[in-house]
């Protein structure tokens, strides 16, 4: 396992997947109600995007 | 539709005309699974439209309109595209996008048309009153779009020209890396390409079904071709980078078409003794290892489960989606975690699925107490049936005024009550239907209520609620 440049395609991946781990426990044994995930998965989305734009144009 | 597009149709028709004519094989079954291909050069997105007409032999306008009613329909046509572009061999090459990155062959590609076709099913019922997807709905598409991203993109240099390489990938590599969804950049001044490529408009031209989304993929696929060259320098300098600048073209870019997978042999047409093309080995460690530390995060749950307090089966996704989750974290500077990423997706759709029920338990309860002491306040079920006999309750007066409330996440909730007991009933449920004495409701969101009229008997509150199947109150 050699270190590589940043792999873009990776880091959004592991955004979203530790996104929607940090959605299920904040629902399930949190404070988080049901209903915020209406807001909260488009938001990680959106967090995971930028990270992906930021991340690409550093790469450049 | 353009005049490029119609004359390629033409021109594919009689190509296909001349194929059948190569006489009847009596072992192979001709389906447009086994058999289409996505058009080279009748092309708005990736060919299917103007492949499945060429198939059928009918004018592509009519089927980009069915495919567009189509996704209307619960995005059925964008389900079906997506499948068709994955599984769909373009024309000239005999493997699909989905089979040159499986080891398994062509077996896979029904299998795939079989799994879409369940989706597709599956998202018609979706649209219709039975079940709500809700905040869910992205989510396949996302899965789908992700998919077609990772596999679009050009394992080596010279082999397997993905989709729609177009203006993106002539300039420079490593001039431009652009993330997904932002606008193509302009090719730089000196590098403006010189060889117009004749067939695949760009993605700007997209106004087929689904264009909306579909746009943003294909053309985050064509941008990524330039990053990888970036990749490819950077690991083996000595050789010239894939997407070489525009001074001198490659022979094998414009040669079209391009050997479908495997890193083409030296072919006689390129320069003399050319190095073969860089291999993207793929680096299978990282892989390894987190489904290893994943195994153990399960085993160390189960343990957990087995001897402290119990774990349900969200706990054993959710955890798994995170240590999926931090493997591509890893990969993201170490190794090549994005195999992980078909991991945690399956893993991730599941919880989504288990996250419907109330509770993690399945099967039945069936009860018929005796005396009131023994009904329970609360009765839940994860999928299953709860089936709850009040009639032989002896000491009905000791009810009167409590609250009954059951809970089945998928199944049946039956509740048959005495005589001489008057009830309220709440019944509400996602899908399904309900039934409360004579009164009946079904569809989604199917909820009821009843209360009976004030008497001497006393009075129970029953509350019912499910997300999909069935409620029914009845008196003995």
């Amino acid at each position: 396992m050699k270190r590589h440049p940043l792999d873009v395609v990776s880091l959004v991946a592991a955004v979203i997947f530790l996104g929607v781990f940090g959605i299920w426990l904040g629902v399930d044994h949190g404070d988080l109600s049901i209903a915020d995930i209406g807001w909260l998965t488009p938001s990680l989305l959106i967090v995971a995007g930028l990270a992906g734009v930021a991340a690409s144009l550093r790469r450049r | 539709m353009s005049h490029r597009g119609r004359r390629g149709h033409d021109r594919g028709m009689s190509e296909t005309s001349s194929a059948d004519a190569g006489g009847f094989e009596p072992g192979k079954l001709r389906t447009a699974p086994t058999q289409m291909r996505r058009s080279r050069d009748d092309r708005y997105i990736a060919g299917v439209c103007g492949g499945l007409a060429r198939y059928l032999n009918v004018d592509p306008v009519v089927v980009r309109v069915i495919m567009a009613a189509l996704t209307v329909v619960g995005g059925v046509g964008i389900v079906l595209y997506g499948a068709a572009w994955l599984l769909a061999p373009e024309e000239g090459s005999d493997q699909s996008m989905l089979e040159s990155h499986l080891p398994a062959g062509p077996r896979v590609r029904m299998l795939g048309w079989i799994v879409a076709g369940v989706i597709a099913v599956a998202a018609v019922v979706g649209s219709g009153p039975w079940f709500d997807w809700g905040w869910i709905g992205p989510f396949p598409l996302l899965g789908l779009a992700v998919l077609i991203w990772v596999l679009a993109r050009p394992r080596s240099s010279g082999s397997a020209q993905p989709a729609a390489p177009t203006a993106p990938t002539t300039p420079p590599a490593g001039s431009t890396t652009t993330a997904p969804g932002a606008p193509p950049p302009p090719p730089p001044p000196g590098t403006e390409p010189t060889t117009p490529i004749p067939q695949s408009p760009t993605a700007a031209d997209a106004t087929g079904p689904g264009a909306g989304s579909t746009t943003a993929m294909s053309s985050t696929t064509a941008m990524l071709p330039a990053g990888e060259g970036e990749e490819q320098t950077t690991r083996l300098p000595m050789v010239p980078p894939p997407n070489a600048p525009a001074g001198a073209p490659p022979a094998e870019q414009t040669g079209e078409p391009p050997p479908p997978l495997p890193p083409p042999a030296p072919t006689p047409a390129g320069p003399p003794p050319s190095p073969p093309p860089p291999k993207r080995r793929f680096d299978p460690t990282l892989t390894w290892l987190t489904l290893a530390t994943l195994v153990v995060a399960m085993g160390l749950l189960w343990l957990i489960d087995q001897t402290i307090t119990d774990v349900n089966g969200p706990i054993y996704l959710a955890t798994g989606i995170a240590v999926a989750g931090a493997g591509m974290l890893v990969g993201t500077w170490w190794g090549n975690g994005r195999a992980l990423i078909p991991v945690g997706v399956v893993l991730t759709v599941v919880l989504i699925a288990v996250s419907q029920l109330p509770v993690w338990k399945f099967g039945e309860i069936n009860e018929a107490p005796t005396n009131a002491a023994d009904v329970r306040s609360s009765y839940q079920m994860g999928a299953g049936q709860i089936r709850l006999d009040l009639t032989r309750v002896t000491d009905l007066e000791a009810l009167d005024g409590k609250t009954i409330h059951l809970e089945t996440g998928l199944g049946q909730t039956r509740v048959i009550v005495p005589r001489n007991l008057d009830v309220t009933v709440f019944a509400d449920l996602n899908a399904g239907d309900v039934r409360v004495f004579d009164r009946e409701a079904n569809g989604a969101d199917a909820s009821t209520q009843y209360t009976d009229p004030d008497g001497p008997d006393p009075n129970l509150r029953i509350d019912i609620d499910g997300s999909l199947g069935q409620i029914e109150v009845t008196r003995a």
